[in-house]
């Protein structure tokens, strides 16, 4: 599997080149165009998931129901997949767990477990689509953002707010919290922050979709 | 005539130097800026009921402005609606074009616009899927939400219908749903176009109707009252 990104960061779109057996695993409504040797297959899965584990992520999560599986059968192919927002595409060689905001997953290797039950985000609601999956396994994880993508390497403390937030590993600690009191947290529009400890790695997005969609979708007329 | 293409691709604009007596045609709402020396005309071009029918199939808009240096030079600025990128499409005699209504920004007065249907099925989906064929000789500039990427088709191709920006007349394509009925209801991808055939593809790396989708829960709740 080769995967080339271009067109970054604004308008980031991933050419996957998959040989004959490989395939790749995709957030449904990601795919721009692909050759027609390769075959395409939508499912709820995860692994052992079907249906009802398909149909827990769209409920916890926000994140779309089923997932798309492209493989190049006898013949070699290509994909190419885009986030739907503005922004930047990263490639993440996985190894072992991601925690990834469910807004910013945009594909993985199908030997990577997509997982829902994220303990600690499971029930906490701090905004829009806020919510987290974790991919287990080993492989490229394809990872899309608002805005630029930056790499946080934290090795002490470290507040992000949650709006902002990409991917992080779990080696970090993690703890939701509001910002000042829930009297500011009203009215300053701040919101909720995740309070990181430890040691890893942080990706973080230069837009927060949440912001955006307040300020050009509240000025669209009503539905 | 000159031309250039800057701040692409996030931000394309275009401009275009008139020689006196030369003409430019574009989309209506296209102008940035122009020369004050430059004479602007606005028509439904191909008269009314052309202009009427484009409109209604093509949803592109009714009335085309053309652009005129008369005495002297003169410049005029040119850019989308959308953020993203413009590319320059030199036509030979005869040669056409297939373009999705809302890629088309400008072109130079011998090339010919015409309305050609998406097929019924595009008609009847709601995905936009409109396309206008502009037939040389002349130039023709396009435009996409996001960069532009150039496909070359061997062989057949599938796209999404929201990514298409443009496709040589050379190619074959029919609209379909992917992976069934299971597709077409869950997969998010919807409607595609399925090209064969020899030419080339120009596809969006952004697809305005996810945008939109992405926007809709952040509109305002109509009041009960």
């Amino acid at each position: 599997m080769d995967i080339q990104l271009n067109y970054r960061p604004a308008y980031s779109m991933a050419t996957v080149k998959l040989s004959p057996g490989e395939a790749i695993r995709a957030e449904s409504g990601a795919m721009v165009g692909m050759s027609d040797t390769l075959s395409m297959e939508t499912s709820a899965r995860t692994q052992k998931g079907g249906l009802l584990k398909g149909l827990a992520r769209k409920m916890l999560t926000g994140e779309s129901f089923f997932l798309n599986l492209f493989k190049a059968e006898a013949v070699a192919g290509e994909v190419h997949l885009s986030p739907s927002n503005v922004g930047d595409l990263v490639v993440h060689e996985n190894n072992g767990e991601l925690l990834i905001q469910s807004t910013c997953y945009v594909a993985s290797h199908p030997a990577i477990d997509i997982q829902t039950k994220v303990a600690g985000f499971k029930n906490w609601f701090g905004g829009k689509g806020f919510f987290m999956l974790k991919a287990v396994g080993t492989g490229p994880v394809l990872l899309g953002a608002f805005g630029a993508i930056h790499e946080v390497e934290i090795t002490e403390d470290f507040i992000v707010d949650t709006g902002h937030i990409v991917a992080f590993e779990p080696t970090l600690d993690y703890k939701i919290k509001r910002v000042g009191s829930w009297f500011s947290t009203f009215f300053s529009g701040e919101g909720f922050v995740c309070h990181f400890s430890g040691r890893g790695k942080l990706w973080i997005q230069t837009r927060n979709p949440g912001e955006f969609g307040k300020l050009v979708g509240t000025k669209l007329p009503p539905r | 005539m000159q031309s250039k293409i800057e701040l692409s691709p996030e931000y394309g604009l275009l401009e275009v130097i008139l020689a006196p007596g030369e003409k430019l045609v574009a989309e209506s709402g296209a102008m940035v800026a122009m020369d004050s020396s430059v004479k602007l005309t606005s028509k439904a071009r191909g008269g009314v009921l052309k202009g009427l029918k484009r409109k209604m199939l093509g949803g592109e808009s009714f009335f085309q402005s053309t652009y005129e240096a008369e005495i002297q030079p003169g410049r005029v600025l040119l850019a989308p609606g959308a953020p993203g990128d413009i590319k320059e499409v030199l036509l030979n005699s005869g040669q056409s074009l297939m373009i999705q209504s809302s890629c088309y920004m400008a072109s130079t007065p011998d090339v010919q616009l015409d309305t050609k249907w998406g097929g019924a099925k595009g008609f009847f989906s709601g995905t936009g899927m409109f396309l206008l064929k502009a037939t040389g000789p002349g130039t023709v500039w396009i435009t996409s939400f996001g960069a532009m990427a150039i496909q070359e088709i061997a062989g057949g191709f599938t796209v999404d219908t929201g990514h298409i920006v443009a496709f040589d007349e050379t190619l074959q394509y029919h609209i379909s749903k992917v992976g069934g009925l299971k597709g077409l209801l869950f997969s998010g991808e919807g409607l595609v176009a399925k090209f064969t055939g020899h030419g080339q593809l120009h596809i969006q790396t952004r697809n305005p109707a996810s945008f939109a989708a992405f926007l809709h829960p952040f509109r305002p709740v109509e009041k009960s009252n």
